[in-house]
């Protein structure tokens, strides 16, 4: 039987790229560990051409690639996706938005990195639900650092006293809960966003965070070592998987506290 | 014999040759700690990671050696590879598309020269808000998008592809623009000129160099390298977005300085920057190849820096 929990089965997992977002030097990253001799790689591919030479060299020297988290898209010969698919997440957020605000008013949208794929497909998938309600909305790049983050929709909120809500396409939601508790608008200016973090999951707790869309990135991260495990061991082919997009809010948190503390979600 | 002793004697006292000891100590550790490393393929690897940045280095030490610095090449990177993706998007050829952009990052420097040598400011200060301002026409003119580019085989072969004997072409413009830049700093009375510039400038100026000329002429070839960085890595990522480049200053920086070019001007070479360049791709393609931690590798990085420079200074003091 296949058992991937066996203390026999012996995989070392090494995390590397980048420390900021940074496509050439993640090609770089990529093209030094097809050197070194890995037997797979696990990879976000967070731009639509870039990596398509680096994966076909990976696998013509015989290492499997599969992406996670942020795809190239199908034109990319990596084998799988395992990912949400950020153009539908975009669209379920949005959705949530409508139902929450109503079909018009203010709303801010936060961008971490303008220029990464999976957020501007989360971002298409916004605007594109969002261009056919009367809401009137600004994007703003926020950077991933929170401070900023932070700053930004302050600014944004207090030259905008009237807006509905402030979302933001990444984990910069975190910044929101301190926005919200600063200027005193709990329960008058909603916020939603993505990623369950644990700065989050406690602004979801206060009543400041409204929704987040839960990628699973566990199941990312997991879902992708087993899949190259059976391609190794019995020649099983890896498959896309959807991690999903489910929706966390204030109904649902507390089932995912204990679970996102060890982890898991 | 006594040739050999001269050459020698002259080695000694080049100051990039602390940096070079420490480049071969630092070859030799990778070679033993891992079996992937001194391998031809990993050879071209490194090669070709280090061409980009490289071939802006080779002008940030012209600049560095006339004691001006240059904070927004991260930026007019990002700029001049927008530019040519969009306007080879809108069908213009890509040839004439690079022209434009290798125009762009000339008048992107010549801001930077003119604003600071003519308006007499750091030039700290100024490339640092032109960082600002070209990071942002990047974002303006691409609405905030990657662009994909597909470009034809004709281009694509001179500037990204591998060629004969697996040779990457990016690697051959960095060997041949470090000859280039060579040639300029140490054969020609312009390379004279900077590092009179650097040594002394009111010296200089009253010894009729204009040195004014000669700083704004150091900008506009950094836009143009620059530029050309950018397009060749264009075409090798088949795409470019407008957040390439960040932080790309530090790591040019760091490698003129790594390769014994002073921040204080006057000093360095265009070996010493060869070395410099290639020191800074070797230490982050060892430490993947050694399986090194994601956390730990800048880490690493920042103490090879310091050291490096460090062994550099103590070199170049000894023989005083």
């Amino acid at each position: 039987m296949i058992n991937a929990f066996d203390p026999n089965v012996k995989i070392t997992v090494t995390h590397t790229g980048p420390s900021l977002f940074n496509v050439a030097e993640q090609v770089n990253i990529m093209e030094n560990v097809i050197q070194s001799g890995v037997h797979g790689i696990i990879s976000t591919l967070p731009d639509p051409t870039a990596f398509d030479d680096p994966v076909q060299h990976a696998l013509n020297s015989g290492i499997p690639v599969i992406a996670t988290n942020a795809d190239a898209g199908p034109d990319n010969p990596r084998l799988a996706y395992v990912g949400q698919s950020d153009y539908d997440a975009g669209r379920v957020l949005a959705q949530t938005l409508v139902d929450a605000i109503g079909s018009s008013g203010k709303v801010a949208i936060g961008v971490e990195d303008l220029g990464h794929t999976s957020l501007a497909q989360r971002l298409r998938g916004v605007t594109d639900v969002l261009d056919a309600t009367d809401i009137d909305y600004t994007v703003l790049q926020t950077t991933p650092d929170l401070t900023q983050g932070a700053a930004i929709f302050e600014t944004y909120l207090i030259a905008n006293p009237d807006a509905k809500a402030i979302i933001s396409v990444d984990a910069n939601t975190q910044s929101h809960g301190v926005v919200i508790r600063n200027l005193g608008l709990k329960d008058q200016v909603i916020s939603g966003g993505w990623d369950l973090v644990p700065t989050t999951i406690q602004n979801i707790q206060d009543g400041y965070t409204k929704f987040v869309i839960d990628q699973q990135p566990y199941v990312q991260g997991f879902y992708p070592v087993l899949a190259l495990y059976l391609y190794h061991e019995y020649g099983i082919a890896p498959a896309n998987m959807d991690s999903g997009a489910g929706v966390v809010g204030p109904h649902n948190v507390e089932e995912v506290v204990s679970l996102a503390e060890q982890g898991y979600r | 014999m006594i040739a050999m002793k001269e050459f020698l004697g002259t080695l000694r006292t080049r100051r990039e040759i602390g940096v070079l000891g420490a480049f071969v100590v630092l070859c030799m550790f990778f070679s033993f700690a891992t079996n992937t490393f001194f391998t031809v393929p990993n050879m071209l690897n490194i090669l070709r990671q280090v061409s980009i940045t490289g071939l802006i280095v080779m002008f940030m030490t012209m600049i560095i050696i006339s004691t001006d610095i240059d904070l927004s090449v991260g930026s007019t990177f990002a700029a001049v590879g927008m530019i040519v993706a969009i306007l080879f998007q809108n069908g213009m050829s890509i040839w004439l598309a690079s022209l434009v952009g290798l125009f762009a990052g000339a008048f992107l420097g010549l801001v930077n020269g003119v604003v600071t040598v003519k308006g007499m400011l750091p030039p700290f200060i100024v490339t640092l808000g032109t960082q600002m301002i070209y990071r942002s026409l990047a974002l303006v003119i691409s609405g905030g998008s990657p662009a994909s580019v597909r470009l034809p085989d004709s281009f694509y072969n001179v500037t990204g592809a591998r060629t004969f004997l697996n040779l990457p072409v990016p690697a051959l413009w960095f060997v041949a623009t470090t000859i280039v830049a060579g040639f300029i700093l140490h054969k020609t009375s312009y390379g004279f000129k900077v590092y009179a510039t650097g040594g002394n400038e009111e010296a200089s100026r009253l010894s009729g160099i204009s040195t004014d000329r000669i700083r704004i002429t150091n900008f506009v070839l950094i836009g143009v390298a620059t530029a050309l960085a950018s397009i060749i890595q264009m075409a090798y990522l088949r795409g470019v977005t407008p957040t390439a480049g960040q932080g790309m200053e530090l790591t040019v920086i760091a490698s003129t300085v790594i390769g014994g070019t002073s921040m204080f001007g006057g000093v360095g070479t265009i070996a010493g920057a060869f070395i410099g360049t290639l020191f800074m791709g070797v230490v982050r393609n060892g430490l993947v190849l050694m399986g090194t931690s994601a956390y730990l590798i800048e880490l690493i990085i920042g103490i090879v820096l310091i050291s490096a420079v460090w062994f550099s200074t103590l070199s170049s003091r000894e023989k005083r």
